[in-house]
């Protein structure tokens, strides 16, 4: 109780509900990510050397920057909390995390799936594989040591430090290409490393469906999922508030 | 406001990683222009024919190619037939261009390595002139591409044969030419060096009894192509290199369904258990309010 008093926390009772803006926002999101479907399945080609599976590259590569969205949420929520103590900050974070971990997840599941097919391997310890591995692993264990510190405040601390420094695993993934130029993982953006397989033609029709779902998967879908989580996280607080009211009295 | 700077903070954090991906290396502009190709429409047998240079596209079936040579030098075909055998789809897709009352006698059979793929070589006279076939199998269908030489008069046929990497691949080219011409002597009368946009390729002349057999060949990797002619080696000089090309450059494009499948699976499944999550826990906080309630009564 005393903690959570301490941290400038609103102290409402309240349950809040959930505004109109989040509603649209969801609805909009639901309908676009249907339509980023379409647009993936039918308006695209099929990619003539890859098959089918290119499809995935649609959902693959979006939801990487979905991910970094994520991420980059949870560094402006630490720093801000490192800077005002809010806790609205910290939950801002959190959700960063979650939904950040879950789209990354997506991300190398997915890149799995289509190397199967393409580099006739699941996986390879290819230095763009291993830092998303490494990316992966760095979020999960964000969520494990901070479920494991009892006190709030040194939670949040502890959380806003890790939160901030994690992103470093985030960009590293993202620039690894460059630094490494033996990695066989295509880019996307330029030319790819001289041992890149997989690649493909950036075409028009390409273009066409990954716009769509680049706005969807890199922004639409995290954006609402970190609205509700907050929102989810904000409950959490006002009924562990109420809780310790309850034992209070 | 708040909310609307802190969203156009997080879309800035798009901008550093991206431009750093943008940094392009200098790059030579000395890229060939793109090979126009035939691509069948039927999705379930897809496959790419390209067009070789100074060739005409004649196709007029989406799921046939048919390329032909302004002055005559042949035509190519490309199909897919389901038929497992590499030999019965190879006769089936020749009588499905040529005719069912076409005759043909084959000359030479085999298989070949090529990119990890295993393709078969045929070689047939019709009553049209002369038939070289190569073969790809996949996923119960084989696709079949095949050159038609109009001459009757003699024969012109292309061919691959695989060679070791420490073996010369003059032996190479002799089994080869041999599986057509078992007569050939085992050396060449003549040889020479002809330089193309491609590299070096080797021309051989052998005497036999008959007309003599000139061959052109170029080794790449572990495979010798070779164009052969029982005559005095005009058409194999006047050979568009580029139908080499058009022969070994067909490829099947992969049927991996599945996988997209099992990818979007995995993608919206990941997605709705976040978002079932988020219901479980919102109704286990209801819970919990209802039982703080109780405890505040």
């Amino acid at each position: 109780m005393s903690a959570i008093q301490s941290m400038n926390m609103p102290i409402t009772t309240e349950i809040p509900t959930a505004p109109n803006r989040l509603w649209i926002l969801t609805i909009a999101t639901v309908i676009f990510t249907a339509l980023g479907f379409v647009f993936a399945m039918f308006v695209a080609k099929t990619d003539v050397n890859q098959g089918d599976i290119q499809r995935i590259f649609y959902f693959h590569m979006p939801s990487f920057f979905g991910a970094l969205f994520g991420f980059v949420a949870t560094v402006i929520g630490g720093i801000n909390f490192l800077r005002t103590r809010q806790t609205r900050w910290d939950n801002l974070a959190l959700a960063g995390v979650e939904v950040g971990l879950a789209l990354a997840l997506i991300n190398l599941a997915t890149g799995s799936i289509w190397a199967r097919p393409i580099w006739n391997t699941w996986w390879t310890w290819d230095a763009r594989l291993t830092s998303a591995a490494i990316m992966c692993l760095t979020y999960a264990a964000y969520l494990m040591l901070r479920g494991g510190i009892e006190n709030p405040e040194k939670r949040r601390m502890f959380a806003s430090v890790y939160g901030i420094v994690a992103i470093t695993t985030a960009i590293l993934t993202l620039v690894i290409i460059r630094i490494v130029p033996s990695s066989i993982h295509p880019a996307v953006i330029g030319p790819s490393p001289q041992n890149a397989e997989g690649a493909f033609e950036f075409s028009q029709n390409v273009a066409m469906a990954l716009g769509p779902n680049f706005i969807i998967w890199g922004v639409l879908i995290p954006l609402t999922l970190i609205w509700w989580r907050i929102r989810l996280q904000n409950r959490v607080d006002v009924v562990n508030l109420r809780k310790a009211e309850a034992l209070s009295e | 406001m708040k909310k609307i700077l802190l969203l156009l903070c997080l879309l800035a954090g798009f901008i550093v990683p991206i431009s750093a991906q943008e940094e392009e290396p200098e790059t030579t502009p000395t890229s060939l222009p793109p090979i126009p190709y035939f691509v069948a429409e039927n999705s379930a047998r897809k496959f790419n024919v390209p067009l070789p240079f100074d060739w005409e596209n004649a196709s007029t079936d989406p799921n046939i190619a048919h390329f032909t040579h302004p002055d005559g030098l042949g035509d190519i075909y490309a199909l897919s037939v389901d038929v497992s055998d590499p030999l019965s789809a190879v006769q089936n897709a020749i009588r499905q261009v040529l005719g069912d009352d076409v005759t043909l006698t084959s000359r030479y059979s085999g298989q070949f390595q090529l990119d990890g793929n295993d393709w078969g070589k045929f070689a047939f006279v019709a009553d049209s002139g002369a038939i070289t076939a190569f073969t790809q199998t996949r996923n119960e269908a084989v696709y079949v591409v095949f050159y038609d030489y109009p001459k009757t008069d003699h024969e012109f046929y292309f061919m691959a044969q695989n060679v070791v990497q420490t073996e010369e691949p003059q032996a190479a080219v002799l089994i080869a030419l041999k599986s057509l011409y078992p007569e050939l002597p085992d050396a060449p009368q003549s040889e020479a060096t002809v330089t193309l946009s491609n590299g070096d390729w080797t021309r051989q002349m052998y005497e036999t009894d008959a007309s003599p057999v000139v061959a052109l060949w170029q080794r790449r990797g572990a495979v010798v192509y070779i164009a052969v002619e029982n005559g005095d080696g005009t058409v194999v000089d006047g050979v568009n290199k580029a139908l080499f090309t058009s022969l070994f450059g067909f490829f099947v494009t992969p049927q991996n369904l599945d996988y997209l499948w099992l990818g979007l699976a995995v993608t919206f499944g990941i997605a709705l258990i976040f978002v079932i999550s988020l219901f479980a826990r919102h109704r286990s906080l209801t819970r919990d309010e209802a039982l703080v309630r109780e405890l505040m009564k």
